[in-house]
Parts: structure tokens; C-alpha cells; sequence
């Protein structure tokens, strides 16, 4: 996954729910980085969440993360997501989820870091939650100085102004992707110029 | 990295002793400078929604506008001409605050009769060539000179010892074009003393101006940080709004 993913929540009811999809389908379609859409599993329900995918994937052709506090393992689905997103907050919890393949992770403490991206290894990806623009910068360089391009980092943000400011500093520290609650345009617009160069999206 | 002062001596340039805004590595909690600009030939429309609009001809006003919003410095973007040092030596008066100039064509005869007319403040003379820069040294004596990224004396030491870099960047060069002030940062830090801080005017984002004031200071504003992310020690705006959110950026990151 490289870009920018946008949230839509598996709780919103058919007209929220409606509504929102056609949005984030309007700002993939005006802004090339939106390159996910990210479901979030709130209501901590199969059925729920099956049927928001039914719903997405009857209208999006993109690649799609499911974040939620369980990850992906031990569903009964047909459908699987590209990623899908866990929250860890212990090596205990770690070594679950590498051992289902279920990653990114987001990890909110800077000295889990080093031992969560390990266990890992090459190709994985680790999803950090940062809540500051300094906590960002300061994981984002730990992850990359302890093991350099292997893994790759993704960080959610929520929303508004400030949700901006900390994905351009990801960015910059060479996160791969952002996973947004919600961005508007103005914003949308920063990030697209800062992934502009990456081939991989030109 | 060297560091050097300016203005009457109460704000100090460069001096990083790590990455930018690394605690982890001991950074010093200090963060970047932010100048506004001031300039003789404002593009009216940009300028219609802002706090200076009733400022324009006059830049000692404008930049006295800029103090009381809280700005470190003033950059001051003239022409040519005799009234030039008297402009800027009014600025300092009324401002007291650290003025950075930058004249068109990097007009040697300017500079140096600015030079000699300020005195009781470290000005920093913009210079956007090698050429100029040589030059400038020459009569420059307390205030600071810049010189750009290319300059081969960056890296072999320079014949002023308080010299700059100016650089330029705004955020449709995307991540790939900070690589030029990460280099500078990088390179100043294996230098010690002889690493010069960097100084990138981010008003290059007013390209992008549609007449949405709000979108203008979000372009602006990331702007700043990505060059203070990349190792700017200051940063030159245009807007108020980008000049606050840099600041406060700035601020926090540097805790």
C-alpha cells in the first residue's frame, strides 16, 4: 500500500454511509495519492462490517485496508482485505498478529518500536498512531534508522488542519502511506504535491 | 553549526548541533525563525485579504504590522535606488527587529550603501549568487551574507565568517525537492563551526494563488514546516496565516 487512504466507518448509517463512499470516490478520482479507502470495523461486528465492504466493493475498484482493533484474523469472509490494520500495544499482541500476517500495526510508544519492526521483517509495514507532530518525527526516525527501507511505515492521522500537518511531517521522515479520518481538499492538495514525485503515483 | 547574530543582538541564527527538532538526539529547544516579507511591488489581489493591504507603500508600517503579529524578522524585497538604505534603516528604527534584504538584481552599489547606513543592527544581506556574494562579503563587516546551495565555499569555508545559505522551496517540489536543504543541514552538522545555517523563503507557494486566502496558508504553512523539517534555521513568509502556523510548528516541534 503506498498513499493515502481515506476513512469510511462501518457504523454511518445507508445514506451516511452512501454519502460518504461517493466522496472519498470524488476525491480519489480529483487527487491520484487517495489510493485506499480505509474501513473502519467500530461496530465491532461481522455482519456490520460485511456489509459495508459489500457496499465499497460494489463501487470501488482501489485497494482497501480494514482497521480495526481485532485485524483480520480468524474472520469468516470471502472478501480480504490488501491490509489490514491492527492495533497492537504489546509484543504479546505483536507476535499474534505477525503470526496471521496481519499488519500494519499502529503503536503509539517510540521504544516499542524497534522490537515491533523486527518482528515484522522485510516486506511488512507498521502503521504508527502518532498524536503529535514531535511524536511523529521522533518514531518515524527511530523506525527508519533501525531498519532503514525494509519495512515500511504508514501513520493515521484524525482530521482537520493539524491531521495535515502531522502527514506532511510523516512525509517528509518517508512514511509510504497515511491513513486519514477525514482530509478536505485544501489538504488533499498539500499531500498530493508531497507524493507527486514518487513514481509510483505519477 | 555556526551561529551568528542579528538584529541588535537578541536573536540568534543557525548554532543546530543535531537533525532538525531531534530531542532523541539532544537538540536544542529553539525552533526555526520566521521573517515576513515585505516588498515594494506586492501583487495587489494577493494582498486584498490580508492585514497589510492598507500598508503597501509604505514598508516601515508594513513591517511594523508584521511585529505586532509576532514575526522574528522582516524580509524586505526591494528595487534598486538611492532611497533603498534609508527604507531600510527606517524598518530598524521603528521595528527593532532582525531585517533581511534582498534587492533586485543583487544590486552590489544598493547593498553596500545599505550596509554602511545600518549600524546598531546585524542585518542579513541577500545575495542569490556566488558572484554577488563574493562581492558583498568584501564590505559586509557585522552583518550576515547569503550565499545559495551551489556555492563551492559552502563546503571549503567562507570569506565572511557570518554567511547563510539562502535557498528556496515550497511544497509543489514535494518531498524530493527538500533533499537540497537536508544535504545543507547534513553536511553544516560534519562541519561544526564552519556548517552554515540556512535560511529558505517559502513565498514561492503564492504561485499557486486562486483568490482562496485559507487555501493559500495551508499551501504556505506546510511549506514552512517541510523546510524546517528538512533544516531550515528561518523561514520567509508572506501571509500572516502560514507566519503563525510556521510559528507555532515550529514551537511545538521544538519542545
Amino acid at each position: 500500500m503506498r498513499g493515502i487512504a481515506l476513512t469510511v466507518s462501518d457504523i454511518l448509517f445507508q445514506e451516511g454511509l452512501d454519502a460518504r463512499i461517493q466522496l472519498v470516490k470524488e476525491l480519489a478520482s480529483e487527487f491520484p495519492c487517495v489510493t485506499c479507502i480505509c474501513v473502519r470495523d467500530d461496530a465491532c461486528d461481522d455482519s456490520m462490517l460485511g456489509d459495508t465492504l459489500d457496499r465499497i466493493l460494489g463501487e470501488w475498484s482501489k485497494d482497501i485496508v480494514v482497521d480495526g482493533p481485532y485485524g483480520w484474523a480468524g474472520r469468516d469472509m470471502e472478501f480480504c482485505p490488501e491490509v489490514a490494520a491492527v492495533t497492537v500495544r504489546s509484543m504479546e499482541d505483536l507476535d499474534t498478529v505477525v503470526g496471521h500476517g496481519g499488519v500494519p500495526m499502529p503503536v503509539g510508544d517510540v521504544g516499542f518500536l524497534t522490537d515491533a519492526s523486527h518482528a515484522v521483517g522485510n516486506g511488512g509495514m507498521l502503521c504508527l498512531e502518532p498524536t503529535t507532530m514531535k511524536d511523529c518525527l521522533e518514531s518515524c526516525t527511530v523506525l527508519s534508522r533501525s531498519l532503514g527501507p525494509k519495512v515500511g511505515t504508514a501513520v493515521r492521522v484524525w482530521s482537520g488542519e493539524y491531521s495535515v500537518s502531522v502527514a506532511t511531517v510523516a512525509l517528509v521522515c518517508g512514511a509510504s502511506a497515511v491513513l486519514f479520518d477525514d482530509v478536505d481538499r485544501d489538504g488533499l492538495e498539500c499531500i498530493q504535491h508531497l507524493l507527486r514525485w514518487r513514481r509510483h503515483l505519477v | 553549526m555556526r551561529e551568528m547574530y542579528i538584529g541588535i543582538g537578541d536573536y540568534a541564527l543557525g548554532g543546530a548541533v543535531t537533525l532538525p527538532f531531534l530531542s532523541i538526539d539532544g537538540a536544542k529547544r529553539r525552533r526555526p525563525l520566521v521573517f515576513g516579507e515585505v516588498r515594494d511591488d506586492p501583487v495587489p489581489e494577493q494582498m486584498d485579504g490580508t492585514v497589510f493591504r492598507n500598508h503597501l507603500g509604505d514598508l516601515p508600517a508594513w513591517a511594523s504590522v508584521w511585529k505586532d503579529l509576532g514575526a522574528d524578522g522582516v524580509c524586505l524585497k526591494m528595487a534598486p535606488g538611492p532611497e533603498a538604505a534609508q527604507t531600510v534603516k527606517k524598518v530598524v528604527e521603528r521595528t527593532r527587529m532582525p531585517v533581511m534584504v534582498c534587492i533586485g538584481d543583487d544590486d552590489v552599489a544598493t547593498l553596500h550603501e545599505i550596509a554602511d547606513t545600518v549600524s546598531g543592527s546585524m542585518l542579513i544581506l541577500g545575495c542569490s549568487s556566488e558572484g554577488s556574494y563574493r562581492r558583498v562579503a568584501d564590505f559586509a563587516g557585522s552583518h550576515v551574507v547569503t550565499t545559495v546551495p551551489g556555492d563551492p565555499l559552502v563546503g571549503d569555508g567562507c570569506i565572511h565568517p557570518d554567511s547563510a545559505v539562502l535557498c528556496r522551496y515550497d511544497i509543489r517540489g514535494g518531498t524530493e525537492g527538500l533533499s537540497e536543504i537536508k544535504g545543507l543541514r547534513s553536511t553544516g552538522l560534519s562541519r561544526g563551526d564552519e556548517g552554515l545555517p540556512v535560511i529558505c523563503d517559502v513565498t514561492g507557494a503564492w504561485e499557486m494563488y486562486d483568490g482562496d486566502d485559507r487555501r493559500m496558508a495551508v499551501l504556505e504553512s506546510n511549506s514552512a514546516l517541510c523546510a524546517m523539517l528538512a533544516g531550515a534555521d528561518a523561514v520567509v513568509v508572506r501571509g500572516s496565516g502560514a507566519a503563525d502556523m510556521a510559528s507555532n510548528h515550529g514551537e511545538e516541534l521544538a519542545l
